[in-house]
């Protein structure tokens, strides 16, 4: 069992939706990088954002606190001026001035947290806040700060100094003149400051721990007044001051260290000759924002792969379920179609095995049960295999099986179910042994009543996931209606051949010397039945009548035609019309859209005559029994019946002789039409069948002869076949004549032609049928005075003695009034007849002649023509 | 049943003012008399003095033939005419003989011969 689909590639409409389906994902992939790209820019622009911003508070953070400077400067100077205008300084008394300076001096936090001192104009430290009133303190005259403010006459800062005091402090000293009271420069106030104190605390108050101060020298007062390695730095930096704009930022330089990659922001003030410089390295400036652009484009990377990731997950997985969804539609429409071409139960059940096997490669096989009309399980179907065969043997044990089946579960496995595993343990030991997973389905019809079973196995344990359940669900639903369907179909089909048969002659009525044989095969193809049919109808006077006939078309129309033209046959028949004659009548009994092939003949044992005509029919086939050349019964006929108006019809009939052990046979076309042949190849067959079979009885025949044309046109139409094989003269002849004067000619020729096939001489012949007319035309006349009647004749040949019978049920009477010419009947049969003897009953009248015989036997009689 | 042609043919022919020859072909049982039986009333009743009928092709005959062609002879002989049955063939004739037919009417062995000896009297 195997199936193929149709090639998906046949259908057109597939190609623009598949190829939208392929590109799908590069389509994706694609907008989710641009997508992602444009996220990246836009972090970039972030970056960039981020670095300008820690540049600009790097260099805001610079300029404030250089402001700061400034401002403390100009307050340091401001306070020391005020402090030169006091009158104790601009008196010049140094002890005065000393203890004002310790006045001044808070104790907390001092302005000038080293001290505040004046000099005099050599440069003599006189009075000081760190000394005592009246000492004198170092002479300063060489010191730069000095020497500036006694020129300048303008306050001064001085460079990065190292205190003289035991701790060296690292001081700053602010300078600023003093007066006296006339406007003499008198010496030099001066405020100092331990810049170590100061700078760290306020960088750090600034945020800017790591900065560096450098004095007017050019050291770093920060640290250990060390200088730059770059000093032409500094000395940039120094002179891109300018007064509205003290401060500047170099973005991307060498440091101060001299490495490269620095970013170096920086202020002047010009009051201290101060220049603040924060100096980093770009990578630890930018650590942050490019930490942040880093995770940014991490996380653009990770969500872009995440919604691709997604995308391509969701697609293969349609695609998968687009696959799974094809196959199963595939498996389906096949299905369906091996559904659509199956006609009866089993051909159903193979279908859904079959596709249940396409389904499941890996399955053991598949068993496919139906209900009968008792509702008994048999095996309708079966997958080739051992474990199939074995199982498909228990079939009374399944159909327990699917009894026990529940319903609503539609999928059972067996060993998940305790009733069917303990049922199937009931099996054969190996069967139970070999199979892994055993499931069972039933087939519910409409009704909910179980119409089949189906038993799928597997070798080994295999679970079923939802979608295989789903799909073996569909099937079994699809298959379970179709069963159902195919089901009332066989039966319908089951009655319209039990009526078929019933309306078919069952046993045909003996026909002296004949041995007679009758089929009737339905076709395979298609559940309705055709209206072919046969009949034979033995009459009265001696004749069988036969019809061999094909209604056009198929169902219940062709048959009631059938059954109308059968009857009417046998009416006729019975009414002693000739084949034409009846062929004729039918014509009648045909609508108008309603069409009938038929041949009928007349067989006629006694004189081994046939009497054909055919309406449109295929000839029957007379073979004789020497291997003669079998002739076809064609020369008389006319259209089929329904073909013309009844009033057109012209039909005609023909006779012919039948030889010794002749065979006759007449049929429907399904015995010989095979489309695309011409049916003279069927026919040819029949008559070489007919040739070799000679020696068998009619039935053999018929079965011969249906078989080979079985083997050759299939079997698929209906047959009718009817076989008549002559056996032998009979010795006697019995027939019933109607007391009807025109018909008595017919029934001397056939007195005569039996006469002379056994062999008896013209003049004898005469004499017998001579006797046997005056008989006749006395049961008329006289027994049933022309009123019409039957007269029986009965012939018998014995050891060379004729004797002839004639017998009416009339009541005989002499008529006087007929005169004397009425007489001459009875001298007439005594004058030819050895022996006469009139025998008057109350129911009629007995003649009975005898005759010897001059010559013998028949057997010289049959060899002339 | 076979042969159903026409049981039998009458041919009527004159040969004379009050001359005919009836002609049957076939067989002349009771089916057929009648119709012989009109056949040769009519003829006498048109006032036909000599009649002959011809069995040359008669294949078979009976007692109600042979009735309808005596009844024919008798009736023609009392009115002074004559009937001769002319070229019998032997399966007839043996007919004939046994009904002694020749015996009360006139048999010819030819129509020529009949018509001939009609100017005489029957013979035999």
């Amino acid at each position: 069992m195997s199936s193929a689909g149709p090639a998906p590639s046949d259908r057109p409409e597939l190609h623009a939706p598949l190829l939208l389906r392929r590109w799908a994902p590069v389509a994706v992939l694609g907008v989710v990088l641009a997508l992602a790209a444009i996220a990246a820019a836009v972090s970039w622009r972030q970056y960039d954002d981020r670095r300008d911003t820690v540049l600009g508070d790097l260099k805001t953070r610079v300029v404030l606190t250089n402001f700061v400077f400034q401002v403390y400067f100009n307050g340091a100077i401001s306070l020391l001026n005020s402090v030169a205008a006091a009158p104790v300084v601009r008196s010049g008394d140094p002890r005065a001035m000393s203890a004002y300076f310790h006045r001044l001096q808070p104790k907390k936090n001092p302005p000038f947290n080293a001290g505040i001192g004046w000099i005099d104009a050599h440069g003599q430290s006189q009075a000081s806040s760190t000394r005592p009133a009246g000492t004198k303190g170092a002479n300063v005259a060489d010191r730069t700060y000095f020497k500036q403010v006694m020129k300048t006459g303008q306050p001064y800062v001085s460079e990065g100094l190292i205190g003289r005091n035991a701790k060296r402090s690292r001081l700053v000293v602010m300078a600023v003149p003093t007066v006296d009271g006339r406007g003499r420069r008198t010496g030099v106030l001066a405020g100092a400051i331990n810049v170590g104190a100061i700078s760290a605390a306020a960088l750090a108050q600034f945020g800017l721990a790591g900065a560096s101060i450098f004095d007017r020298s050019g050291q770093n007062l920060v640290a250990g007044f060390t200088k730059p390695r770059n000093i032409a730095l500094l000395q940039r930096m120094r002179k891109a001051t300018n007064p509205l704009n003290p401060g500047g930022i170099y973005t991307d330089t060498r440091g101060l260290d001299g490495r490269s990659g620095h970013v170096v922001a920086y202020a002047n003030t010009p009051l201290a000759g101060w220049t603040l410089a924060v100096d980093r390295s770009r990578s630890s400036l930018f650590a942050s924002a490019q930490r942040a652009l880093l995770l940014e484009l991490l996380l653009i990377a990770g969500v872009a792969m995440l919604v691709f990731g997604l995308f391509l997950w969701s697609y293969v997985r349609g695609r998968r379920d687009a696959d799974r969804r094809r196959v199963r539609e595939l498996l389906r429409s096949e299905l369906a179609r091996t559904l659509g071409a199956a006609t009866n139960v089993n051909e159903v059940a193979g279908a859904v095995a079959s596709a249940l096997e396409s389904a499941f490669p890996a399955a053991l096989g598949v068993i496919a049960l139906a209900a009968d009309d008792d509702g008994r399980m048999t095996v309708a179907a079966r997958s080739e295999g051992e474990l199939p065969r074995r199982l498909a043997e228990h079939q009374e044990v399944l159909g327990s099986v699917a009894a026990v089946a529940d319903p609503s579960v539609r999928v059972a496995a067996i060993e998940t179910h305790a009733e069917l595993r303990n049922r199937l343990r009931e099996l054969d030991a190996a069967v139970d042994g070999a199979a892994g997973s055993v499931y069972v389905l039933p087939l519910l019809t409409g009704a909910g009543l179980q119409s089949g079973l189906l038993v799928l196995l597997f070798g080994t344990e295999h679970g079923l996931s939802p979608d295989e359940q789903s799909l073996i669900a569909s099937h079994a639903e699809q298959s379970a209606r179709v069963l159902e369907r195919a089901r009332v179909q066989e039966r319908e089909h089951n009655v319209a051949i039990t009526l078929q048969r019933a309306l078919l002659a069952q046993s045909l009525p003996t026909v002296v010397s004949f041995d007679m044989a009758q089929r009737y095969e339905a076709g395979s193809a298609g559940l309705e039945v055709g209206g072919d049919w046969y009949d034979v109808v033995l009459r009265e006077d001696g004749l069988a009548l036969a019809i061999v006939g094909d209604v056009a078309g198929r169902g219940v129309t062709a048959a009631t035609l059938m059954g109308r033209l059968r009857s009417a046959f046998q009416a006729y028949a019975s009414d002693l019309a000739s084949p034409a004659e009846i062929l004729r009548r039918l014509v009648r009994h045909v609508a108008y859209d309603e069409m009938a092939t038929a041949v009928v003949l007349a067989i006629d044992p006694y004189t081994r005559e046939v009497t054909y005509a055919s309406a449109g029919h295929l000839p029957p086939v007379l073979a004789d029994g020497d291997g003669g050349e079998p002739e076809l019964l064609q020369e008389a006929g006319g259209p089929p019946l329904g073909a013309l108006p009844i009033a057109d019809v012209v039909m005609r009939e023909a006779t012919t002789t039948l030889p010794p052990r002749a065979t006759l046979i007449a049929y429907t076309d399904g015995l010989i039409e095979r489309r695309g042949e011409s049916i003279d190849v069927g026919i040819e067959l029949v008559r070489r069948v007919l040739g070799e079979t000679t020696s068998l009885g009619a039935d053999a025949v018929a079965g011969r002869v249906l078989a080979e044309a079985a083997e050759r046109v299939g079997g698929e139409d209906d047959v009718a076949l009817l076989v008549l094989r002559s056996v032998e003269l009979p010795d006697r002849m019995e027939v019933e004549i109607p007391a009807d004067p025109p018909t008595l000619r017919g029934t001397r020729r056939r007195l005569q032609r039996w006469l002379t096939l056994h062999g008896v001489d013209e003049e004898q012949r005469c004499d017998a049928v001579l006797a046997v007319s005056e008989a006749c035309n006395n049961a008329i006349e006289h027994a049933y005075r022309n009123q019409g009647g039957t007269i029986r004749l009965s012939l018998s040949l014995e050891d060379g003695l004729l004797r002839i019978h004639v017998e009416d049920r009339g009541l005989w009477r002499l008529d006087s009034d007929r005169g004397v010419e009425r007489g001459r009947g009875l001298p007439i049969m005594r004058g030819v007849m050895d022996s006469v003897e009139i025998e008057r009953r109350s129911g009629g009248t007995l003649v009975r002649f005898e005759q010897r015989l001059r010559t013998a036997g028949p057997e010289a009689a049959l060899k002339p023509a | 049943v076979p042969g159903y042609a026409e049981p039998l043919e009458i041919t009527v022919s004159q040969r004379g003012e009050q001359t005919f020859v009836v002609s049957l072909a076939g067989e002349l049982d009771l089916g057929t008399s009648p119709e012989v039986a009109r056949t040769l009333e009519g003829l006498i009743g048109n006032g036909a003095r000599r009649v002959v009928v011809d069995l040359a092709r008669l294949e078979f005959l009976d007692s109600s033939g042979i009735n309808v062609l005596v009844s024919a002879a008798r009736s023609m002989d009392g009115d002074g005419g004559a009937l001769t049955l002319a070229a019998v063939q032997p399966l007839v004739r043996r007919v004939l003989d046994i009904a002694h037919v020749p015996e009360v009417v006139a048999v010819a062995d030819s129509v020529e011969l009949a018509l001939g000896r009609n100017g005489g009297a029957a013979a035999s």
